[in-house]
């Protein structure tokens, strides 16, 4: 059993703190990633994780043991780098050996290992080799091999797809996935990509500033994120948030010309606010351009700036006044810049946000 | 592709000259001369001189021909004793200071000793002494009746340890290696140290996580990705040792029993004391030769790629 | 943590410290040791002296200091050893300016050729050019002169300096003179307006190494020179290792450490920019 906890686990350097009191539970099995904008800690606690460094306060147990104070070859971990790690003097085979080495498995067993794995990641032909030899694909498959060999009770990734091109990045994340699904290790994966950790994890971990803002299953971070910070970081384009004032039954800005009318179903919601402002989250999908002559519930005039072509959709930056969003349209939409068109919002699937706070006013409490 | 052929070359090299005169002139030329005359001049002479018999003097020079070398190669035992010693003092040095440099230097990386800042200065300062002012040190402490070493061994009971340390023939030679070794540790401590920067520090945490030690993460991980340094480390350190010159004057001076001398101290003996000046520049060509041998050697095994021109 | 991980994690931290400040006092004690010894007994009366080597000085006394000073005449060693390493390094850098320049930016014809006779001028060892070198300055009339000295020494340390200042050069971007000359520039206005300026943290690590280097030098001052006038530091000192000297050992220690106390200054002053990696840098380039 392999789960990872962490209780209120902190990071300081003399009085600077980078992670406070962290409370996160990662059960076995589960491939959870870490994921925020740079310094957010994320690869600070995944370094405490390893034992690379120290916890200043608090516990860490991985498989239910108390591993705080052990040193990380006692922890039962493997790790994958970002750089890969490799010892540039070694071919690929004792690479992948060093850590059965160490341990002194028999001669047999471990060649027998080594030569299974590197065949699962095919690279079983090039196990002479240096890794100078290699492409960065190829390295980063000898980083996974060392890994896999000790058959560790948790993997831990440290943005190893970052330095990989864009195509290979994809071939990539789908090899891991799949390598999860055979192993079955519980696997703490940190990245800077939000795409990344909506496509690989089964859960998600946002952070900021060392502190977790939602820890939750993609698809629900997607649809009910806990915060505006959430909100914005995950979903590429980003979501358009609208500082809006609150008026009858409407969110306006009569300098900008822009009322939003506001159905009962959200009126509770708005109101706990209270304040004369709220901030209207909505998706680019969710801002939907009107045919001419269409009509829809709760719709807004918006001036199209840009009209980006990506073949497949468009994207249409918008503006009314001071505010700037971005739409999503079919690729077939007939719209030119410069228009001023009106855009149906989806009002089920726009998110309310505290002005200050910024938390989202959907969740109770 | 054909070899580009002389004319090529030559071509090419006026060509240069013409569209980079600033630079030919000042960045080459110069340089060049200065080392013609102060360098390369000396060392042809050297050459010549070796096949004559002169006393410094006199205007003229007896030319002898191979005689000079034939004593040295058959007669002159004080060459191969001072060869020897030049051997001896190689090894030391080759041994103790960069040995010790490295393990100190990943001591201070590894943060296994604290007080980076303060242990870098101390022991790189000797490395600033000259070997002069390093020598009258070892003089005073290395002293039989008043020196502190001796006190300090004898009150700490190893008292049956202390021997002649400068009139033992036996060790007397190693006594000053170890005394040169002393002064020149901070050398490779300091280059290892900026070495010991350089290697990516993921190398020894995926080291640590797949479960090495210090010993390993030193040998294995450390040392391999270390090897352009420890060229330049041993380069300098068999210059240096080539050089043992001045530990010898101010300690020794070849005694007892001319079991200190060394090859750059037995070129100064024959040449400013005896006055054989011819055979002082055998003895050099020897050196020169040996220096040559060493230094190819050191390139071909260690120097692969460390010296990018 | 729980009550053992605490234990454990407290008792490995006091132990690891432990052997970590024991190395330390280790390497203090065999490096820092003979240094302060020398201090403690250049300070000594002659009285206190034969009291042994570890007694502390009961009445600490400038009066070695002054008696050796005085014997020696080290007014005229220091200054002396003071105009060689400044002239010689001076000049040493001068002279190895442009050959780094060149060597670093352009593709010489026979680059190979200059780096293999440019190691060749830093591996001889002194001794082997010795006589020539002897016999070339009296030629020239400048045996026993402090200009012959120092132009020796300029000689010598050039291809170090030519090392150093490449290997630093190198670093300085290409597109910089790329730009300068796009613009029209020749090769001694880049030279002179764009890599020097940026050469200067380089020139200082250089200077400063040829500096020591030729403060500590002996065997050309030995060999080169006759006349006491002359004699830098470190021939001068070679007085103090005989038996009027050597009697009590208050008076060579003072002599020695006079011999280190502006290379301390140096070095304190430039410590900073020295151990900021420049110097194994450049070493190492």
């Amino acid at each position: 059993m392999a789960e990872v906890t962490l209780e209120r686990v902190e990071k300081r350097y003399g009085s600077l703190v980078v992670v406070p009191e962290l409370d996160l539970k990662i059960a076995d099995g589960e491939f959870t990633v870490l994921v925020g904008p740079s310094g957010c800690g994320k690869t600070t606690t995944l370094q405490m994780m390893a034992g690379l460094e120290t916890v200043s306060s608090g516990r860490l147990l991985i498989g239910g043991r108390d591993v705080t104070a052990l040193p990380p070859k006692e922890r039962d971990i493997a790790m994958v780098f970002q750089s890969y790690a490799l010892f540039p003097h070694m071919n690929v085979r004792d690479n992948v050996n060093f850590g059965l080495k160490i341990r002194r498995t028999p001669a047999a067993e471990m060649q027998a290992t080594v030569l299974d794995v590197a065949r699962r990641l095919q690279i079983d032909s090039y196990l002479d080799r240096l890794p100078k030899e290699l492409s960065g694909g190829q390295r980063q498959r000898v980083a996974l091999a060392r890994a896999l060999v000790r058959r560790p009770g948790v993997f831990l990734m440290d943005e190893p797809l970052s330095n990989l091109d864009a195509k290979l990045r994809v071939e990539a994340r789908s090899f891991l996935s799949k390598m999860h699904h055979e192993t079955g290790t519980t696997t703490v994966y940190v990245t800077h990509d939000q795409s990344e950790a909506m496509t690989m994890g089964s859960r998600i971990v946002v952070m900021k500033g060392g502190v977790i803002q939602q820890a939750a299953p993609p698809l629900e971070v997607y649809r009910k994120p806990a915060n505006r910070f959430v909100a914005g970081f995950i979903g590429s384009p980003s979501m358009n948030f609208l500082e809006l004032e609150v008026a009858e039954g409407a969110l306006v800005d009569g300098a900008a010309g822009i009322r939003v009318p506001l159905p009962d179903s959200r009126s509770a919601e708005v109101a706990r606010s209270g304040g004369p402002t709220v901030v209207l989250g909505v998706r680019p999908e969710h801002l939907r351009l009107l045919a001419d002559g269409e009509r829809g519930q709760c719709t807004t005039v918006f001036q199209v700036d840009v009209v980006q072509h990506l073949g497949n959709e468009m994207l249409l930056d918008i503006s009314a006044g001071p505010y700037r969003a971005i739409a999503r349209a079919g690729a077939e939409s007939l719209v030119r810049e410069g228009e001023r068109r009106t855009f149906g919002i989806d009002m089920d699937r726009v998110h309310f946000f505290h002005p200050r706070t910024e938390a989202n006013l959907a969740i109770a409490g | 592709m054909a070899q580009p052929d002389l004319a090529d070359e030559r071509t090419s090299l006026i060509r240069f000259a013409q569209n980079h005169k600033f630079v030919t002139f000042f960045g080459i030329l110069v340089p060049l001369a200065v080392f013609a005359v102060f360098v390369g001049y000396p060392i042809v002479f050297t050459v010549y001189l070796s096949f004559f018999d002169w006393n410094g003097m006199a205007p003229e020079k007896t030319f002898v021909g191979l005689e000079n070398y034939r004593y040295l190669l058959f007669s002159d035992k004080y060459f191969y004793t001072a060869l020897l010693n030049n051997v001896k003092w190689v090894g030391v040095t080759l041994s103790f200071p960069v040995l010790l440099g490295l393990i100190i230097a990943y001591g201070l990386r590894s943060r296994i000793i604290p007080a980076p800042a303060l242990i870098r200065t101390v022991i790189f300062f000797p490395v600033t002494m000259s070997l002069i002012s390093v020598g009258l040190m070892f003089l005073l402490i290395l002293n039989p009746l008043f020196g502190a070493f001796d006190t300090i061994l004898q009150s700490i009971g190893l008292g049956s340890l202390v021997m002649e340390w400068f009139g033992d023939y036996r060790i007397a030679l190693y006594t000053l290696a170890v005394v040169s070794g002393w002064a020149f540790t901070g050398m490779p401590m300091i280059l290892y140290f900026a070495g010991l920067g350089d290697v990516p520090k993921e190398t020894f945490d995926a080291a640590k996580i797949e479960g090495a030690g210090h010993f390993r993460m030193l040998t294995q991980v450390a040392v391999p990705q270390l090897k352009p340094v420890t060229a330049v480390v041993v380069l300098l350190t068999l210059f240096e040792s080539l050089r043992a010159f001045d530990l010898v004057a101010v300690m020794t001076k070849g005694a007892p029993f001319g079991s200190t001398n060394v090859l750059g101290y037995l070129v100064y003996l024959e040449s400013f004391w005896n006055s054989r000046f011819g055979y002082g520049a055998t003895l050099s060509v020897a050196i020169l030769f040996i220096s040559i041998l060493m230094a190819t050697f050191v390139m071909k095994k260690l120097m692969k790629g460390a010296f990018d021109v | 943590m729980s009550d053992v991980a605490l234990m454990m994690r407290r008792r490995s931290l006091i132990a690891g410290k432990l052997i970590g400040l024991m190395l330390l006092a280790a390497l203090v004690v065999v490096w820092l040791g003979p240094i302060i010894l020398v201090v403690m007994t250049s300070i000594k009366s002659n009285d206190a002296f034969l009291a042994g080597p570890f007694a502390l000085p009961t009445e600490p006394t400038l009066a070695p200091y002054v008696m050796v000073w005085n014997a020696l005449g080290f007014d005229r060693l220091l200054t002396n050893s003071f105009l060689y390493a400044t002239a010689g390094s001076a000049l040493a850098v001068i002279l190895a300016l442009v050959p780094s320049f060149a060597l670093s930016r352009f593709d010489v014809p026979g680059k190979k050729l200059i780096f293999g006779v440019i190691l060749t001028g830093l591996m001889l060892p002194q001794q082997t050019v010795l006589i020539p070198l002897y016999d070339t300055l009296r030629a020239m009339n400048l045996l026993d002169t402090r200009t012959g000295l120092i132009i020796v020494h300029a000689a010598y340390g050039m291809p170090a300096q030519i090392l150093i200042l490449r290997g630093f050069m190198t670093t300085i971007p290409r597109e910089i003179e790329k730009a300068a000359f796009l613009e029209g520039a020749t090769d001694f206005q880049v030279f002179w307006k764009v890599i020097l300026p940026l050469s200067v943290p380089g020139i200082m690590v250089g200077f400063t190494l040829n500096f020591i280097a030729i403060w500590k030098e002996f065997v050309f001052g030995l060999v080169l020179l006759n006349s006491e006038a002359n004699f830098p530091v470190t021939v001068g000192m070679l007085k103090l290792n005989s038996d009027r000297y050597m009697a009590v050992f208050n008076l060579p220690a003072a002599g020695l450490v006079i011999s280190q106390i502006p290379i301390v200054i140096l070095f304190l002053l430039s410590y900073r920019k020295l151990s900021s990696g420049n110097f194994a840098g450049a070493v190492k380039g």
